[in-house]
């Protein structure tokens, strides 16, 4: 059952892509622009302008545009960007790991925090815990992430001087050798103790900004599943049968609550990554966010397609990744 | 193999001198094409970081005698994708190509007519300036090792030409062919002109364009596909100035090294490392300057920031007379009538776009500012006077209740609020002015697109130019002549008048500087006046920010928010 399952996500993963190339595609071309005169500025040329945009194929029809487009789409062939001049694949292959590095900092923060701040909050309903979970909720909900990351950054960097002000890494220092990207995890793999501080100490202030956001939902729902679960028969029976509250709350009651919450996760991926579009911006993260919001302004055909395509791959793969935790964490549930 | 080559030599000696971190031994070498066994050996041999860090450098005590003042930091809001000066039109590109790569002669610092040694040691002019000779400092070096000679800066120049890049009519105007360069012998190249040129100089020291890239690492990057290697040249830089490129990132910025072989050399008090770092908020950067964790900023902070820092005692705000003039395009064809156009000039308000919306970082003028040749000091100005626009308005065949559009950039928030309160006085006056908003590509393409005239909107703002050197044709001709109505040219708004055709065609090839003074003067007059194509605000007055402790700064009004690298030095504490 699992394999068709995936078989099936994956075939219907390819219709998506190809939804989204053409419907990107399409909004692209409908925006009043020239990407080439936008590259090369307003004092270019006319000559100079023509010949990039020839270079850029710009002058051949849309469908053969689009035809182009997804031939060399099937090669993985992406195209160059007219922000960076470069192939997109290879800003992507630049700019992914320091958005993945982000993202995943801050969903393991969310999620650690999330989860027992939410049970906490449904256990001591009404009590001091709960109204300080419910406070953390409504406010990581009710704040932009912008505003709360320019003021993080005001306060922590501009009139603390605690944290740095962004960057994965000063400019004049060396990233660690690579191993996975990711600029903590490699530099303790090197044993570079002082990088490592380093470079944790970079995405405290865009990690907790990130997080924020995402705890809010995750504290919600799981005290809104845990308060329902806890109202059940068989939570009552778990005590009358004498069971310590921590084995019911942990053993019986989290295990039912966590299942909305699973959803939410998947769904916090998406929340992470437009959140991070903003986040990458005030804190100088050289990330895909970043890139993409670049890519946008300058009506870089090629290259916003791409983040496009991509985050849409990510979110579909993390959906199925939460359908196969479904069968797993609830029998009951059937895909057929 | 690489044994013999100068660059890797170089490259290994910094790296066994322990200058060179890892990262930046692995992006000299593959900017170098060196193979990826010779990379990794030097890696090996290279400390894990080996520049000091940003802060650090920020911070540290005052250089001594004979030591370097350390890190000079600048802060850009994004990074460049085209550091190639042959081709890129880019402010930033061109500053740093000040810093990499030199010219024959610049602009001596304020003055914007007088020149100073670069590559070139003397130079001179034939009496009736048609050729220019040039003789070179001796001994010069690129920094792949090198010579650079009259024929470098012959093959550079050609490839300038021959490449078609955006800024090639600054050489194109007076050497058509690179036949019109001859090398002399090593040190001496001469510019046969073939017609009397008063400009070739400024155009020579001009911000865009003339940058002396070494022929070498061009021929060794250059492919069938590209010949002129600009694949290579738009991210990487190998020329004569006194600092290398280290590293390029678009997204974190530049870091450059002074270059030890720099024919000037390095007594003195000299930065060793630029760091060109990318700040995309407006905020970052300016609690950076007030931090004191970056040297320097240039005309990419919000009026309000600027007015904060002025009262800073740590930080020193350099304002300066720009080139550049703002001014809002007005659509010919739509509105009508002469009188249409002057009355919509009466009816902008220029004071408080001066005051509350520039904060005072704009000084009233025509379409040429006051630093540049031929600037008329008498210019006609017009100023707010609402009873007298409404009559022209209506003299000029609308009436009362009519509607206008101004397209403007919406992310631009000065511009929308100048088109705010240009909309409250049309609404004062009776009629109605829709405001269009939307994203710079769409303005840009609105104005140089080939769409009709009339199918544009009445206004298109937030538009303005500055000339590419000193030279008031160079200004007037790209937005104002017939020529350049569509097809990508700057005249957005249609504008044709006959007696300026003549002025500009005369101008194009003037000898004689006191008639294109004059010829100036009845140009901006026709442009103000007369027949206004455009509404002027003012000339940008740019700025600079610089900790106090920089030293050595002096703003050009050509070289828009450049720097001369070598001459700054941080002072003793």
């Amino acid at each position: 059952m699992l394999t068709r399952l995936v078989v099936r996500r994956l075939i219907f993963l390819v219709f998506v892509l190809f939804g989204l190339s053409l419907v990107t595609f399409s909004l692209s071309r409908v925006i009043p622009g020239d990407p080439a005169r936008l590259a090369l500025g307003p004092r270019a040329g006319a000559s100079a302008v023509e010949k990039y945009r020839e270079r850029l194929g710009l002058n051949d029809p849309l469908p053969a545009q689009y035809v182009g487009y997804v031939r060399n789409l099937a090669r993985l062939d992406l195209g160059e960007s007219t922000t960076s001049r470069r192939p997109v694949r290879e800003d992507l292959k630049r700019y992914l790991p320091a958005t993945i590095e982000l993202g995943f900092y801050a969903f393991l923060l969310s999620t650690l925090i999330g989860v027992p701040l939410g049970v906490v909050s449904a256990v001591q309903r009404e009590k001091w815990p709960d109204h300080l979970a419910r406070f953390v909720s409504i406010s990581g909900l009710a704040l932009p992430v912008f505003w709360l990351a320019i003021m993080a950054q005001f306060i922590f960097f501009g009139k603390l001087g605690w944290l740095p002000d962004g960057q994965r890494l000063p400019i004049s220092d060396d990233p660690p050798p690579t191993v996975t990207t990711l600029y903590t995890v490699d530099a303790l793999l090197a044993s570079d103790w002082s990088l490592a501080g380093t470079a944790f100490r970079h995405l405290l202030l865009p990690v907790v900004v990130l997080a924020y956001g995402s705890l809010a939902v995750i504290t919600r729902m799981v005290r809104g599943g845990m308060l329902e679960v806890l109202n059940q028969d068989y939570i009552r029976t778990a005590r009358a049968k004498g069971l310590i509250s921590r084995r019911v709350i942990l053993g019986h009651a989290l295990k039912n609550a966590l299942l909305p919450t699973v959803t939410s996760l998947g769904l916090q991926v998406g929340l992470l990554l437009s959140g991070a579009f903003l986040v990458e911006i005030v804190f100088s993260w050289p990330g895909i966010g970043r890139y993409a919001v670049e890519a946008i302004q300058r009506l870089d055909y090629n290259a916003t397609m791409a983040t496009t395509l991509l985050i849409a791959l990510i979110f579909v793969l993390m959906n199925l990744v939460v359908d196969i935790l479904y069968l797993f964490l609830d029998p009951r549930i059937s895909f057929a | 193999m690489h044994d013999h080559d100068p660059r890797f030599a170089r490259l290994a000696a910094e790296v066994r001198g322990g200058r060179l971190s890892r990262r930046q031994v692995l992006e000299t070498g593959l900017r170098l094409g060196l193979a990826s066994p010779v990379i990794l050996g030097l890696i090996e041999a290279a400390p894990a970081s080996a520049a000091p860090s940003r802060v650090a450098a920020a911070t540290r005590p005052a250089a001594q005698d004979g030591e370097g003042s350390g890190t000079f930091t600048l802060l850009i809001s994004g990074g460049t994708e085209d550091i190639d000066p042959h081709y890129s039109y880019a402010t930033l590109s061109s500053t740093v190509a000040l810093a990499v790569y030199e010219m024959l002669i610049r602009l001596r610092g304020e003055s914007t007519d007088d020149y100073e040694p670069m590559l070139a040691e003397s130079w001179e002019a034939s009496e009736d300036q048609t050729t220019y000779t040039f003789t070179l400092a001796p001994d010069v070096q690129f920094q792949d090792g090198t010579p650079c000679d009259a024929e470098a800066v012959k093959a550079s120049y050609t490839r300038w030409i021959e490449l078609e890049g955006s800024p090639v009519n600054v050489i194109t105007r007076f050497v058509a062919s690179p036949d019109q360069m001859v090398v002399v012998d090593p040190r001496t190249i001469r510019f046969d002109l073939g017609e009397a040129q008063p400009l070739f100089l400024p155009a020579m020291a001009s911000q865009y364009g003339p940058s002396v890239i070494s022929p070498t690492a061009l021929r060794e990057n250059a492919t069938e596909e590209d010949p002129f290697a600009h694949d290579w040249a738009q991210a990487n830089a190998v020329g004569s100035g006194p600092y290398e490129l280290v590293s390029n990132s678009l997204s974190e910025g530049l870091v450059l090294r002074r270059f030890e072989e720099f024919h000037r050399g390095w007594e003195g008090n000299h930065f060793d490392e630029v760091i060109f770092r990318v700040v995309p908020e407006n905020g970052t950067r300016r609690q950076l300057l007030e931090q004191g964790q970056a040297d320097a900023a240039a005309y990419n902070l919000t009026v309000d920031d600027v007015a904060a820092l002025r009262d800073n005692p740590d930080l020193n705000v350099v304002e300066y007379n720009s080139t550049a003039v703002t001014w809002a395009i007005m659509n010919v064809p739509r509105l009508k009538t002469v009188e249409a156009r002057q009355g919509f000039s009466y009816a902008f308000p220029y004071d408080q776009v001066v005051d509350d919306v520039f904060k005072g970082l704009l000084k009233r003028a025509g379409p040429v500012a006051e630093s540049v040749r031929g600037f008329d000091p008498e210019v006609f100005l017009y100023s707010t006077d609402l009873t007298r626009a409404k009559e022209l308005i209506l003299a000029g065949g609308f009436a009362e209740g009519d509607t206008f559009e101004y397209m403007v950039d919406a992310n631009d928030e000065r511009e929308s609020t100048v088109a705010q309160l240009f909309q409250a006085n049309v609404a004062e006056m009776g009629f109605n002015l829709d405001l269009i908003a939307v994203d710079l590509a769409t303005l840009e393409s609105t104005i140089f697109g080939n769409a009709p005239v009339e199918e544009r909107p009445h206004f298109m703002g937030g538009w303005g130019w500055w000339p590419d050197y000193n030279d008031p044709w160079n200004q007037l001709w790209p937005n104002f002549t017939e020529e350049n109505i569509g097809g990508g040219g700057g005249n957005g708004g249609g504008y044709v008048n006959a007696r300026f055709e003549e002025i500009m065609a005369e101008a194009a090839v003037y000898k004689d500087e006191a008639r294109l003074v004059e010829l100036m003067l009845e140009a901006q007059r026709i442009l103000t006046e007369l027949d206004p194509p455009c509404i002027y605000y003012g000339q940008q007055i740019r700025y600079t920010i610089l900790g106090k402790d920089i030293q050595g700064y002096v703003a050009n009004p050509l070289y828009l928010d450049g720097f001369s690298f070598y001459d700054l030095s941080r002072a003793d504490s």
